[in-house]
């Protein structure tokens, strides 16, 4: 037996506890690769395939390519999507698609549609299996659902492909607050106040948003839920109410609020009772921001004589500076995994999105056009969406941590003061 | 080997410290064959990630003339 001449360079620890004719031997994750090659050919169906394209078959094919986990391989055109096709395109995986539709006897607007999605692999197996069904205006939806269970499968947690981003836009006159999908699809707005309202915050379980208005001609604090009912204001007593966040854990909200015209980060129940000052410094204190885990809450702080920015306890106590480079730094908002703050720093005149690594200490500059601020992370903290001012208008930009990626998602009026939903779903 | 089956590897960002093994066995022709889990992770989509990457790796090259077995068992973990 020479098995230390097999070509297959196997690493051997070949021992006793193995008949020579058996190995025993360990992979480890650098051997791993990053992105799995998938062939996704266009669905069978019977129905318009333009329609088809722009509402299910684009975003599905975008949300595979933006998982960061899929690569997405070009299928020549004369290669027919067979059980072989990822084989024959080099790829690992094959995703098989038909969209049918079910006429409604009695009204075409009530017909339903059914999505038929299998995963195979190149031995032919099936990885993953599903149905979906929906009426027409579910079928985007059907296409960011497929991608999440797509990532599911191959990743054991789902993509973010469900997540929604909270906005302010004045494209109906005055800000109001709006919410669109992660690839910019669906944008409708949730407040009707007619009124100037504007940073609006989720909440951790996705249902809730807080936000600022000053239709009352004052600065106020309402909550509302995502479908846009519900709406509640928070009566504090005290000026400014601004920069509302959630606590990620039980019912506190953080915000700013003034006595006297001196802005302090202050804690209420999301019932509006139970208000706690956290600072008392003379200078402005603006933005709270929790971490995830909900001990610690960054803010900004001129107490140095620039805005820059700090981290406390949630009690008010243990504060910390933060940032050192420039004049001004604000923003700040936490990885979903609570190691890195994004926040808006501003170099040689314009503003720009800084991520600073709170383990290490070590911060960068991600470079983009124009001015760039309010950072927010995508859930699974692989992307941030932020505002530029780059076309000329404020608009709502999206790409991948290291910056590449960029996508335009807002395009009619101005658009701000994004938010990212905190959970994938 | 491992170089081979790495590429048709994807390893889930879950379950750190999470170890599976596979044994399967190589023909002398290099066919992969009687691929199964050993020893679970306890994971369902990081044992199955393992099962595929040793499955879609088939054909490995032949197995080296000299070598006088039939065939080579792997006992190979993921970590």
């Amino acid at each position: 037996m020479k098995i230390a001449t097999l070509a297959l360079s196997l690493a051997i620890s070949a021992t006793a506890a193995f008949p020579q004719t058996q190995i025993q031997t360990t992979i480890d994750p650098t051997k791993a690769t990053n992105l799995l090659r998938i062939a996704v050919p266009f669905p069978r169906t019977a129905l318009d395939p333009a329609a088809i394209n722009s509402a299910f078959f684009a975003p599905l094919t975008r949300d595979i390519a933006g998982s960061g986990i899929f690569g997405i391989a070009a299928i020549p055109p004369n290669i027919p999507p067979t059980a072989d096709l990822a084989k024959s395109v080099n790829a690992q995986l094959a995703l098989s698609l038909a969209v049918d539709a079910q006429p409604s006897a009695t009204d075409p607007q009530q017909n339903e549609y059914i999505v038929e999605a299998r995963l195979l692999d190149t031995t032919g197996s099936v990885q993953l299996g599903k149905r979906y069904r929906g009426p027409w205006t579910a079928i985007t939806k059907i296409a960011h659902t497929l991608a999440n269970d797509l990532v599911r499968t191959v990743n054991g947690k789902p993509g973010i492909f469900l997540s929604q981003i909270a906005l302010a836009s004045n494209r109906d006159r005055t800000f109001e607050i709006y919410l669109m999908d992660w690839d910019g699809g669906n944008q409708r707005r949730i407040t009707t106040h007619n009124g100037l309202s504007i940073l609006p915050s989720w909440s951790p379980d996705n249902e809730r948003m807080v936000y600022t208005s000053f239709v009352r001609g004052t600065s106020d604090m309402y909550i509302i839920n995502r479908r846009g009912g519900g709406r509640m204001r928070i009566h504090t007593g005290l000026g400014l109410n601004t920069s509302a966040t959630f606590s990620p854990i039980g019912n506190d909200i953080a915000f700013v609020g003034s006595v006297a015209g001196n802005p302090d980060i202050y804690l209420v129940r999301d019932d509006g009772t139970n208000i706690r000052r956290l600072t008392s410094s003379s200078s402005i204190e603006s933005t709270p921001e929790w971490s995830p885990n909900g001990r610690q809450i960054s803010f900004t702080s001129g107490r140095s004589g620039t805005p820059q920015i700090y981290v406390m306890d949630a009690e008010g106590t243990n504060v910390q500076r933060i940032s050192f480079e420039g004049d001004w730094n604000d923003d700040a908002t936490w990885s979903p995994e609570g190691d890195r703050l994004a926040y808006t720093s501003r170099v040689n005149g314009r503003f720009q999105i800084r991520i600073s690594n709170l383990v290490t200490g070590e911060t960068h500059i991600v470079a983009g056009e124009g001015s760039n601020e309010q950072p927010t992370w995508s859930p699974d903290g692989k992307w941030i969406a932020f505002q530029s001012n780059r076309s000329g208008r404020w608009q709502i930009y999206r790409m991948r941590v290291d910056g590449t990626d960029l996508m335009q998602l807002t395009f009619q009026g101005e658009n701000k003061d994004p938010d990212w939903s905190k959970k994938p779903e | 080997m491992k170089t081979l089956i790495g590429t048709h590897w994807f390893r889930p960002q879950i379950g750190a410290g999470a170890a599976t093994t596979v044994y399967f066995r190589i023909d002398r022709d290099g066919t992969i064959r009687d691929v199964r889990t050993e020893t679970s992770s306890g994971n369902g989509t990081f044992d199955r990630g393992a099962l595929r990457a040793v499955m879609e790796a088939s054909p490995l090259p032949p197995l080296p003339f000299a070598y006088n077995g039939t065939f080579l068992g792997v006992h190979l973990t993921f970590r």
